[in-house]
């Protein structure tokens, strides 16, 4: 029999199980259902009939409740939130879900994964961004697959830069595989003049018309084909020529060059060149004006120059003519060196023939890689710990025909939630962040720069697979889970997760340790670096730049500089002393030039020893009381003396070349021996060195001032320069400084590594802090049982510190093995360097065992100290 | 059959309109919207609340639940000011669309007298 209440009963309920709808909105229905049965019955047909056709001119009871949500949702789409979104299926939006609720849930824990996975991502980001500008430069060149540059190769492997300037045309001109060649002089600069507008350019370079042919610089003004007619042509960029002739047309303009007292007519503008290019310039005129002899000559390494070759040429085979025709200039004597080509997209990465910037990419690389996966491994042992939690959740789904499979998806969901989050985090920070590491390390990295979608490619692979592998072990382990253990309360986690999560502990603060330790010894050398003492004195030394008019009174000058307050000395030298570039042959009289030594050198002014307190250790200084000074005197250094086999040198001849001096001048005679200094950086071992007057060569003025006057030296050095080169911009920078900027890479390495390990150490913090307010969590029934029994409260702290002791002692060794066998690599290339000692593997250890301490300390000493009844009421 | 997009518009000043003579219950006004359009307008109840709802939450009507005369809860809804202002804001805007339309199609039948 039909009971109309009854049906409307079991109607009821079913609407009520939807999610769609609340209850006033059932009870509205309920009331309009009523009263369409009721007009029905009064219409003559049966109850059943009547309520039965009702129901079904109500509608889908989903399409009924999506329409309510519509009205008072604000969502934009109007979406009920019990409905997947259209991209998603029903079952993946229920992961996502099910994963958002666990994060509100346990909120503590889920800002510990996040916190991780964002630095270790963040670690990510930065470096891959400045790996790929490291690896992006001079890609924008078209031809930059048949563009080489010529390089030097020694037997042992070395490799020059500078070149003879003789061989890229006569590559162009023999090899028929070699399409064009230009070689590329870094010119040191010139005070450049256009009417009243006047700036020393440092930035000149010379080169061949090839140059814009085989580079592809972008011309604003002018063609590449017409880019360097003649001698007398200039190309500018951009900025260059607005500094000139603001918004004026530059094309046919001219701009009178200083330093050579020439003028130029601009043929081109090219738009200023990216920061990935290794070459920069900002002036670019013809190569010529080094003079035919030196174009000329084979002997001479001069400086850079590339070559394009035919399409489909292969390089070995013109990098073997190359050979024979430098053996047919050079003969024999020539027999250790042969000509080698660099492909152009490598030339950064091996900028001065080593591969420093190579290497600086791949451990870079291998940091970011190691602190993403130590952020992983941080998130499988927190996931995994707290599985227990979670086992009675998978007991259950499973008792309801979840799949294993099915279980361990939704795992790995909750561990991609995350992670997507966290890349969204970690390029939140990455915006904030980059500006200052630019600022710090003196780059100008962007995030995403040009090739967005290349970045945006590689962030989501590496938030893919990062939500991967940290949520396939927990996934794996929690799906393992027997519903009826879980269900009757007797929790899982077997000894083998244990072991697991051991091992992945020591993984993580052995790489933490590891890197604090390297963080310690970058720093270490850096400071000893800083502190060495360079057999000259480089601080409270003022550099100037020395230009023709200088140069011409400088004896006047000098004079007159020395007579004002705060200047001790002043003297001029061809080459900045702490970073000398040039080398000879040198041998002793009586020997043939088979004998020669290779030997740095620099021209030098009188008071130079003075005014670097350079210590003569026998004979004398170049003295204007020995008029034959100036044309055959000169001083060598104590390694040279060594080399030379000269016990006493002083009063002996020896003979250098050099193809740009006079024979006639080639002949010199010791006066005096200098203590060893550094005239390279420390990487390099202190060489045989020669110090000769001549003055014409002379770039840098350097002038010693008081310390404690060096305000009003500097006003004096500023006046007197301009009233002796008033045409010239007065410009000075610190010896110190120029010092700084020999080690820039590797202050930028120190920095990196002081920002990585920091971040590594937070990371392994977090991972610790999370895994002893666990283990204290699960220890809390023994702890109340231990103290119940009268344990102390060091004796509970001992117990739970010693379940890290063996982790820590085991990290620490693998992290010392580790770190020294990177350290000893890196310091290699030092051929001054401080040594490895003990201590700095004991100040690492002892920062991390502070990071374990402050991170495990809390809660152990909460567990500690907990009254034992709420430890025995828990559970 | 009207088209959806039609019906969904002119929900509302019919509505209204009914409400003009005074309180009135979901079921009852789907009846008298049928009576109205002679059939034409096939209102579901799954139309209908929502919209009720919306016109509620927009203050152009108001609800109460009260006890009919058969003794059942009935929710029942009245026109508010703002409904009254509405609707002859809606009723001017219909009388142009009908007015506009009239003439259209008075002169097309005229042409083709």
């Amino acid at each position: 029999m039909f009971d109309l209440e009854d049906s409307i009963r079991q109607w009821k309920r079913e609407l009520a199980a939807s999610s769609a709808l609340e209850d006033g909105y059932v009870a509205e229905l309920e009331a309009g259902l009523r009263d369409e049965v009721a007009a029905r019955v009064r219409s003559g047909q049966a109850e059943e009939a009547a309520f039965r056709e009702a129901v079904a001119g109500m509608g889908d009871v989903e399409a009924v409740g999506a329409e309510f949500h519509k009205v008072y949702t604000t969502r934009r789409s109007g979406r009920p939130p019990w409905q997947a979104p259209l991209c998603l299926s029903p079952l993946v939006w229920n992961m996502v879900k099910v994963a958002v609720r666990q994060m509100r849930r346990y909120k503590g824990y889920a800002l510990i994964h996040v916190a991780g996975l964002t630095v270790g991502m963040l670690c990510f980001l930065l470096i891959t961004v400045w790996v790929r500008d490291e690896l992006s430069f001079d890609g924008f060149h078209v031809h930059k697959d048949r563009v080489y540059r010529v390089l030097y190769a020694e037997r042992d492997g070395g490799l020059h830069t500078a070149v003879s300037y003789a061989l890229p045309p006569g590559m162009a001109a023999e090899i028929p595989e070699v399409e064009a060649s230009a070689r590329v002089w870094p010119w040191t600069g010139s005070l450049v003049i256009r009417g009243d507008i006047r700036h020393q350019e440092d930035a000149i370079h010379l080169t061949d018309p090839d140059f814009f042919r085989m580079f592809s610089f972008e011309f604003v003004r002018g063609t590449p084909e017409m880019a360097l007619p003649d001698l007398h042509s200039v190309v500018l960029t951009e900025s260059a020529a607005r500094r000139y002739f603001g918004d004026d047309e530059p094309l046919g303009q001219t701009l009178h060059v200083a330093e050579i007292d020439e003028d130029f007519r601009v043929t081109g503008v090219i738009r200023d060149l990216p920061p990935n290019s290794h070459l920069q310039f900002e002036l670019v005129g013809r190569v010529e004006w080094l003079g035919e002899d030196r174009l000329a000559r084979w002997e001479e390494w001069v400086a850079p120059a590339y070559v394009m070759l035919r399409p489909g040429a292969s390089a070995e085979a013109v990098e073997a003519k190359a050979a024979s025709l430098f053996r047919r200039e050079l003969g024999e004597m020539q027999r250790m060196i042969s000509p080698v080509l660099q492909p152009l997209p490598q030339v950064h990465l091996r900028e001065d023939g080593t591969p420093a910037n190579l290497s600086r990419v791949v451990i870079f690389s291998g940091i970011a890689l190691l602190i993403l996966v130590v952020a992983c491994v941080n998130f499988m042992n927190l996931s995994t710990m707290r599985a227990t939690l979670r086992a009675r959740e998978v007991g259950l789904r499973k008792v309801v025909g979840a799949s294993r499979l099915l279980v361990a998806a939704q795992f790995i969901a909750e561990a991609m939630v995350l992670a997507v989050l966290s890349m969204g985090l970690a390029v939140l920070g990455g915006y904030l962040l980059l500006p200052l590491v630019n600022e710090a390390a003196g780059l100008s990295l962007r995030l995403f720069g040009d090739d967005a979608w290349g970045m945006f490619a590689i962030l989501a692979a590496a938030t893919l697979v990062t939500g991967l592998v940290s949520g396939s072990y927990p996934a794996f382990v929690l799906s393992a889970f027997r519903p009826v253990d879980t269900l009757r309360s007797r929790a899982a986690g077997g000894r083998g997760g244990v072991l697991f999560r051991k091992v992945l502990i020591v993984f993580q603060l052995t790489v933490s340790v590891g890197l604090l330790l390297c963080t310690l010894v970058v720093a270490r050398q850096l400071r000893y670096i800083q502190d060495k003492d360079l057999g000259l004195n480089r601080h409270q030394v003022v550099v100037l730049f020395n230009n023709p008019r200088l140069n011409r009174d400088f004896d006047a000058f000098k004079a007159q500089l020395e007579s004002r307050a705060g200047i001790v000395r002043v003297t001029a030298a061809s080459q900045n002393p702490t970073d000398v570039g040039t080398g000879l042959g040198v041998w002793p009289e009586g020997g043939t030039d088979r004998d020669q030594i290779g030997f740095g050198y620099c021209d030098v002014d009188y008071d130079f020893f003075e005014t670097f307190r350079m210590t003569v250790v026998r004979g004398r200084a170049f003295s204007r009381a020995f008029p034959a000074d100036a044309a055959e005197g000169c001083l060598i250094n104590e390694k040279a003396a060594a080399a030379l086999g000269w016990p006493d040198p002083v009063g002996r001849r020896l003979h250098f070349n050099h193809p740009g001096v006079d024979p006639v001048r080639q002949r010199l005679r010791v006066i005096g021996v200098v203590r060893d200094f550094h005239s390279r950086p420390l990487r390099e071992a202190v060489q045989p060195f020669l110090f000769r007057m001549y003055r014409p060569w002379h770039s840098r003025v350097f002038v010693r001032v008081r310390p404690d006057r060096v305000p009003e030296a500097l006003a004096a050095i500023g006046e007197v320069f301009g009233a002796f080169a008033p045409e010239y911009p007065f410009r000075y920078i610190f010896l110190s400084e120029l010092y700084q900027r020999q080690y820039r890479a590797d202050h930028q390495l120190g920095l990196l590594f002081d920002l990585f390990s920091l971040l590594a150490c937070f990371v392994a913090g977090l991972g610790l802090f999370g895994l002893s307010a666990f283990t204290a969590e699960r220890m809390t029934k023994e702890i109340g049982v231990r103290k119940a029994c009268g344990a102390p409260t060091r004796d509970i702290a001992t117990l739970i510190l010693r379940k890290y002791a063996g982790l820590v002692l085991a990290a620490n060794l693998l992290a010392w093995l580790a770190g020294y066998l990177l350290m000893t690599a890196w310091l290699d290339q030092f051929a001054y360097r401080v040594p490895l000692e003990p201590g700095v593997f004991l100040a690492a250890s002892g920062l991390m065992v502070l990071v374990v301490g402050v991170s495990v300390g809390y809660r152990t000493y909460r567990a500690a100290t907990a009254r034992p009844v709420d430890a025995l009421r828990y559970e | 059959m009207t088209s959806k997009a039609l019906i969904a518009a002119s929900a509302k000043p019919i509505i209204l309109s009914l409400l003009l003579t005074g309180e009135s219950y979901g079921y009852e006004i789907l009846q008298r919207v049928r009576q109205v359009s002679g059939g034409r307008l096939g209102w579901s109840s799954a139309m209908l609340y929502p919209v009720l709802h919306r016109l509620e939450k927009d203050g152009l009507i108001r609800s109460e639940w009260k006890l009919s005369e058969e003794g059942r809860m009935r929710k029942y809804y009245t026109l508010s000011d703002a409904g009254r202002l509405e609707l002859a804001a809606e009723k001017e805007d219909w009388t142009a669309v009908t007015a506009s339309l009239a003439r259209l199609w008075g002169r097309i039948e005229a042409a083709e007298e």
